[in-house]
């Protein structure tokens, strides 16, 4: 177990020496990051100079919501972005490099490239909550416990979706691309206010409730049940995300033998 | 003028475009997949917005619905990849056997990319109507917009094809082309009044709009769905027209820029 930990620390720190010589690139990287985020949620800004209010809902949540999603998905991506090529580690065979290796693949897979743009990404959310999303200090422990939480599922939902790639003959890097998209938009929406048909959808496996809906509420209205609900939420969402690529992983075996 | 040989590359690279289109299957069913899901999602949050404020400000939820769903399918038939394609190229030094075609590189790019768009138009566009109709239960086009919408839709494809040509190429000077892409993303998004129409904005901002040549990306051919004054349109097609003029020349400048750079240094 202890062994597994330092090595698995050990794939951190080597992906974060590699910002040492490029500091630079994940400077412009991740400012450049925030500003794209930011134009995006102008275009909330302009709704809201409209309509004020949505179902229950301002500015204000809009920008908590942001923030959040923001800062989950760049911790996602920013230390685990080897679950955004699966696909094409399948594509090119150098997937064979990670199952040769005496460790679990999938954690080794996770951690074998960080992606220096989330960086910007991760300090964008607190920003979002600092200028536009009235934050008190008292929710700030809140809001980065139910960030990291949100994080925890939105990295196994993102294993899932490349995963898919292990069932597909061809084409399976654009597509699975598309269905990361997928899960993007539907995590950059607002849940609540959607059919019953959606939030069903919000609820199971594109799980924008989890990510987004439930965080967003709790820094609102904090509630201890729905917070254990949260984080049994992450730890079934994350066995879902192992046992589909464990699964996934013995089909790619099988047909290299 | 432009040659028959020219033409020629033109035309056989817009088949190349529509044959690598059809290949791609399993992306067609992706982009029916991330179009659904936007809609849906994107359209209870047009009708979350009260029926008073949307209509002061001149038009309906059905025609809200439209507006997006059209702006939203001219970005899908867009090929958002592509500058990652022409980066990669250079990445890998690849260029360099395009380069010594008796063909201009530009050409055969721009014409391949514009053949994708046209060729992912035949299996959007009949599946945009019937979609958002089923969503919406209403259609509010009329058979001029519908003309209108189309006659414009080339032209801001070939506008999208010139930026990703110039935007994908920037790597030659810039470490890595991602971050120009990001902000024309996002400047086609929120310049280009994908999410809601112009109206929404206020004055100042709409001002640094037509300024720019978003609006012929996307607002100009999506405001068909709000059935606009025939003088406010011929105004747009000026605007779409002469932006999709300069885009060209602005390319061709920037393709000389990218021949003598990798003439003086390489890659």
């Amino acid at each position: 177990m202890i062994g597994n930990l330092s090595y698995l620390w050990a794939l951190i720190r080597c992906n974060m020496r590699f910002y040492k010589t490029e500091y630079w690139r994940l400077f412009i990287m991740s400012s450049f990051m925030m500003i794209q985020n930011f134009m995006f949620f102008i275009l909330w800004i302009i709704l809201f100079s409209t309509a004020k209010e949505l179902k229950g809902w301002n500015m204000a949540d809009i920008a908590r919501m942001s923030g959040i999603i923001a800062s989950a998905v760049g911790i996602s991506l920013f230390f685990f972005n080897g679950s955004r090529q699966i696909a094409y580690k399948i594509q090119d065979g150098s997937l064979d490099s990670f199952i040769a290796r005496p460790r679990a693949v999938l954690p080794s897979l996770m951690l074998s490239s960080t992606s220096s743009a989330s960086l910007g990404d991760i300090f964008y959310g607190p920003l979002m909550w600092l200028f536009f999303g009235d934050v008190t200090w008292a929710q700030v422990p809140i809001l980065i416990s139910v960030t990291l939480i949100s994080s925890v599922i939105f990295s196994a939902m993102t294993v899932i979706v490349f995963s898919i790639a292990f069932w597909m003959k061809s084409e399976a890097t654009r597509f699975t691309e598309q269905m990361f998209l997928v899960l993007i938009i539907i995590s950059c929406s607002m849940p609540h206010g959607q059919p019953e048909a959606v939030q069903w959808l919000m609820k199971t496996i594109l799980p924008a409730w989890y990510v987004i809906y439930l965080p967003t509420e709790l820094v609102k209205n904090f509630d201890i049940k729905i917070f254990a609900g949260l984080i049994g939420a992450a730890i079934i969402y994350a066995s879902a995300a192992a046992l589909i690529f464990k699964a996934g992983l013995r089909r790619y075996i099988n047909s290299l033998t | 003028m432009i040659s028959r040989a020219a033409l020629s590359i033109i035309g056989t690279s817009l088949v190349m475009g529509y044959k690598r289109s059809m290949a791609s299957k399993a992306f067609v069913v992706g982009s029916f997949i991330t179009f659904t899901v936007l809609m849906v999602v994107y359209l209870s949050i047009i009708k979350m917005i009260p029926l008073a404020k949307v209509e002061a400000l001149g038009f309906t939820h059905l025609q809200m619905i439209w507006y997006l769903a059209t702006a939203e399918m001219m970005v899908f038939m867009g090929s958002a990849w592509a500058f990652k394609d022409l980066q990669n190229d250079f990445v890998n030094e690849n260029v360099h056997t395009s380069l010594i075609r008796p063909s201009s590189f530009m050409l055969v790019r721009v014409g391949m990319w514009v053949g994708e768009s046209l060729t992912r138009a035949l299996f959007l566009v009949p599946y945009y109507m019937i979609l958002i109709y089923c969503l919406s239960g209403g259609f509010p086009m009329r058979a001029i917009d519908v003309l209108l919408l189309f006659l414009s839709l080339p032209l801001a494809m070939f506008m999208l094809n010139c930026a990703s040509y110039i935007i994908g190429s920037s790597c030659l000077w810039l470490i890595q082309s991602e971050p120009a892409y990001w902000l024309w993303e996002k400047s086609v998004f929120l310049l280009g009044c994908m999410l809601w129409p112009m109206a929404f904005y206020p004055v100042w901002l709409k001002i640094i709009c037509w300024l720019t040549p978003f609006p012929g990306i996307l607002a100009i051919g999506a405001q068909s769905a709000l059935g606009d004054t025939s003088l406010t349109r011929l105004a747009a097609f000026g605007h779409q027209a002469l932006w999709g003029v300069l885009f060209f020349f602005i390319m061709r400048w920037f393709d000389g820029k990218i021949l003598r750079r990798i003439q003086a240094g390489g890659v």
